[in-house]
């Protein structure tokens, strides 16, 4: 058999290609824990900062970081999940269907910054939010909005249609079909793109600036309406702009660390459950 | 020396038997007709002979295979030098989606030695052969896809002969095509017989008995009957083989 | 009655999408436009020694005199050298603890001064001086300026230019990264890793994704600049070539995953016709598969500059936020989203900076949009299955 080198050193090309850029993800993965782990105690997750930010812990940004998400998932979910059902199951104008599946297509690209900029004068100006957990919350709803639709859509739709119109048959409205076959079923899809949302929102950095994070303020929020510190703000204010950031440092591998686990947990659980069903539903 | 000799060939897929010690030799310039029923192992067969059963997970063969004296599954072959060898047309057409000119001309760009001007020659003699020259000749740079199914199967052909291979398989190249097409194609392997040798899946009998010289039966992964096409339909030895042809089951 | 109502919710709630994303355009560009009506120098007087033959000026030639890039005399104006008083230099001239009737004095008798230039608030403003009117272009300073110092007194500068070169550069080289790499890797998953490979894969590419910004742009600020800084010998190493590289790698699973299932859904028969030509592998992928798969490329790469264009976190990082002229990649670069992010909280809601940087951020979106847009026209399902 002739060799053929050309093709031999292309394919070798692309394979170091494919795992080197998955060992830089390894490398990033690794030096972050190989730094962080020794910062990482009880007393560094449960109690609020201290001497502008260089000892305790980042319990406040991490109270923050749930209460912004909570609200985020409870609006965002909702919403995305009762619009998805909207457009699989109920849309009746062909047109306006495809006006809002294209609206939310080409919405989903616009940077995170820009959702930013909209939360900003919309909530935190003109409905007077102020910097709050809710207009913190809300824009990051708005930003995960065309994921959840999405995810939604699709879960209902992979629904089979024998079953909705068996359902129909025996005598349902439409709405009990949905309510008592369509969703039971389509629920862990449902569910598993919250989880991917929780993930993304956990991580959002820009929207937040000016909507909710507080660059030091170790207290806990007692309402919707006060700012908050967040992991990921938290993080880049030590790092850029901390009152010492050569001091601050281990509490930033802390901090990444920290917010690294908890965005790589809901990234890799939603995973884990898009291939199960995945394969589930494989014939 | 014969064109193709198969000389005790076994495949597995997995574990699957999919043809089982099959032996036969087929003369130059001739045609060949596999018949059988569905999953009978006629296709298999076929796609041994240029290689393409290579990438499909499991498969094992036995036995020698033999094109112009030459094992093919030896270790020296290489396959991609083969299938310059032994062309291949597919059950439905396969356009590329580019331009009826890239198309033909595709096989021969993959050698990387001809000048343009001999790739223009042997493109048009490629598209006169298939018998669709006259029909697209002013219209060589509109997209192949833009063809009706026929001519679409015929620029295949087309495309195949470019590369100038000896022996031709075609796996059933009428079966998506309307009675026209099907005739046009039909009358083409007519006159190709005169310069290739062909080997052709059909699971047309007439089409068989139409256009071959030799015809082999197989069922169930066996070759049950093998002979010339004339004594094939009107005299058939095995009892299987005049169930089949005269259509009791497949 | 009931299914009456729950559909009611539903639609409402699909109404309320359309609105709000509908909103997020008419608000962006509410507060975004007056930026090219309105003066940054509102409530703010300028005026000159009454005897200062000069009584007209761009802000452009304002900013010059100020910077001292330019003299009077360049203008025709007196033969002295000039004194600009501002808000934001007074003290220079008036002890902090002085009463108004002493700021008054203080003034008044700088006022004497022939080369004066005040740019001040009519109420602190002397009596005696001659007021110059400072003409304001504002879609010209904007869209033609070359500097951007949306704080400098007393005119500031908002060319975008500086801007947009920034994230230029850092789309080309996040481009230059995603493109090639991303096909490798598409490459690599579909035709040579072994199938017990593929899901871990994947994992690993879902991981890459989701790995949040501000992560990123640490280690590429604890890693990666100095790196960059050693290996190109340079003072320092938040450049565009940084930050272009680190979008480049994160933006990679969107890439590869989009050209991946377009490469998966080539027909079988296609491919054998190919191998039946006698192509090799890499011919059939090079000369039938990737051609065959041009749009979703097409699409892919559309959608890849758009993600990178809009990342804010990496490039405020990483790219060294300086807000000048470059046309070198080893230069440090501050690109649209990142002004946006370091600014905005800094600007007072309703100022003339507030409603640029919405300009801004107008710009952004229809840049954002537009990518968006034609990635939609060329492969509307490639579009909606990225993430």
């Amino acid at each position: 058999m002739r060799k053929r080198r050309g093709e031999a050193l292309a394919t070798l090309i692309v394979t170091l290609i494919s795992w080197a850029a998955l060992v830089i993800l390894a490398g990033v993965v690794g030096f972050i824990t190989y730094k962080g782990l020794g910062v990482i105690s009880w007393e560094f997750l449960t109690t609020p900062m201290r001497e502008g930010m260089k000892k305790g812990g980042i319990a406040p940004a991490i109270v923050g970081s749930i209460w912004v998400t909570l609200v985020a998932l409870g609006v965002g979910g909702l919403i995305g999940t009762s619009a998805g059902a909207y457009l699989s199951e109920f849309a009746r104008h062909r047109r306006l269907k495809q006006l809002i599946e294209f609206l939310v297509t080409t919405l989903s690209g616009i940077p995170s910054v820009v959702y930013g900029l909209f939360g900003l004068a919309l909530f935190v100006v003109t409905l007077n939010f102020g910097t709050s957990i809710l207009a913190g919350g809300l824009t990051l709803a708005l930003l995960s909005l065309p994921l959840l639709i999405r995810n939604a859509q699709e879960a209902f739709s992979s629904v089979p249609t024998s079953l909705k119109e068996a359902s129909i048959g025996l005598g349902a409205s439409e709405m009990q079909t949905f309510l008592r076959v369509t969703l039971p079923i389509a629920l862990p899809r449902v569910l598993t793109g919250l989880v991917l949302a929780t993930g993304r929102i956990l991580g959002e950095t820009a929207p937040i600036l000016f909507t909710v994070a507080a660059y030091y303020l170790p207290t806990y929020p007692r309402s919707l309406l006060e700012p908050t510190m967040l992991l990921p703000y938290h993080l880049y204010v030590l790092i850029t702009s901390g009152v010492n950031v050569k001091e601050t440092y281990p509490m930033a591998f802390g901090t990444a660390l920290t917010l690294l686990i908890l965005t790589l947990f809901f990234t890799l659980t939603a995973a884990y459950l898009r291939f199960r069903l995945k394969q589930k539903y494989r014939v | 020396m014969y064109k193709v000799e198969a000389r005790k060939v076994s495949v597995w897929y997995g574990s699957y038997k999919a043809l089982d010690e099959v032996s036969l030799c087929l003369e130059r310039n001739q045609v060949l007709a596999l018949i059988g029923p569905s999953g009978c192992g006629k296709s298999t067969f076929l796609r041994l002979l240029n290689r393409m059963n290579d990438y499909i997970e499991g498969f094992r063969m036995e036995g020698q295979l033999l094109i112009d004296g030459e094992d093919i599954y030896s270790p020296e072959v290489d396959p991609v030098y083969l299938r310059r060898r032994v062309g291949m047309v597919f059950q439905k057409p396969t356009p590329f989606p580019f331009s009826i000119y890239e198309n033909v001309a595709y096989g021969l760009r993959l050698q990387n030695r001809l000048k343009e001007s001999q790739i223009r020659e042997r493109v048009e003699q490629a598209l006169r052969q298939a018998a669709l020259w006259d029909e697209i000749k002013d219209n060589l740079k509109k997209s192949a896809l833009a063809l009706s199914g026929g001519q679409q199967q015929r620029l295949c052909i087309a495309r195949t002969l470019a590369v100038r291979p000896s022996l031709l398989l075609m796996d059933e190249p009428t079966s998506a095509l309307d009675p026209i097409s099907t005739a046009k194609i039909e009358e083409l392997i007519h006159e190709l017989r005169q310069t290739y040798t062909i080997v052709i899946v059909t699971h047309n009998m007439q089409q068989a008995a139409r256009i071959s010289d030799m015809t082999a039966f197989f069922y169930m992964g066996r070759l049950i009957e093998y002979g010339r096409t004339k004594d094939f339909f009107t005299n058939p030895q095995h009892p299987e083989t005049l169930r089949y042809i005269t259509g009791r089951f497949g | 009655m009931r299914g009456r109502w729950g559909q009611r919710f539903l639609q409402a709630a699909a109404l309320t999408t359309f609105l709000v994303l509908g909103g997020l355009t008419i608000f962006l560009f509410r507060e975004g436009l007056p930026a090219l009506s309105k003066t940054p120098f509102e409530g703010i007087v300028f005026a000159v020694h009454p005897d200062n033959p000069v009584s007209t000026l761009t802000a452009a030639q304002v900013r010059a005199l100020v910077r001292q890039e330019k003299r009077w005399q360049d203008f025709n104006g007196p033969d002295t050298v000039l004194i600009p008083i501002y808000l934001a230099n007074i003290e220079r001239y008036v002890p902090p603890t002085a009463s108004i009737q002493e700021i008054r004095l203080i003034l008044d008798s700088l006022a004497e001064f022939p080369g004066i230039l005040f740019a001040l608030p009519p109420a602190l403003l002397p009596s005696s001086v001659k007021q110059l009117r400072v003409e304001w272009e504002g879609w010209k300073e904007i869209f033609f300026s070359t500097q951007w110092s949306p704080t400098y007194e007393p005119v500031p500068a908002v060319g975008f230019l500086p801007l947009l070169v920034g994230s230029l550069w850092v789309s080309i080289i996040g481009l230059a990264v995603v493109v090639p790499l991303g096909l490798a890797m598409a490459i690599y998953v579909v035709e040579f890793l072994p199938k017990s490979f593929y899901y871990p894969i994947k994992i690993l590419w879902e991981l890459l994704a989701g790995l949040p910004s501000v992560v990123v742009g640490f280690w590429g600020l604890v890693v990666v600049v100095p790196w960059i800084q050693k290996v190109f010998r340079l003072t320092a190493g938040e450049t565009a070539l940084t930050a272009g590289i680190l979008l480049g790698w994160m933006t990679l699973p969107l890439m590869a995953s989009l050209v991946e299932e377009a490469l998966r859904a080539i027909p079988r028969l296609l491919e054998e016709s190919s191998y039946g030509l006698g192509a090799t592998q890499w011919q059939t992928i090079w000369r039938l598969k990737l051609p065959y798969v041009f749009p979703s490329i097409a699409t892919a790469t559309l959608l890849s500059a758009g993600r990178i264009l809009g990342e804010t976190m990496v490039v405020l990082m990483v790219s060294g936020n300086s807000p000048l002229l470059h046309f070198s990649p080893l230069q440090p670069v501050r690109t649209l989203p990142a002004t946006l992010a370091a600014e905005l909280g800094e600007a007072p809601v309703g100022s003339y900076h507030y409603h640029v940087l919405f300009l801004l951020g107008v710009i952004l979106f229809i840049l954002t949009l537009g990518l968006n847009l034609s990635a939609y026209l060329i492969h509307p399902k490639d579009a909606q299955a990225a993430r």
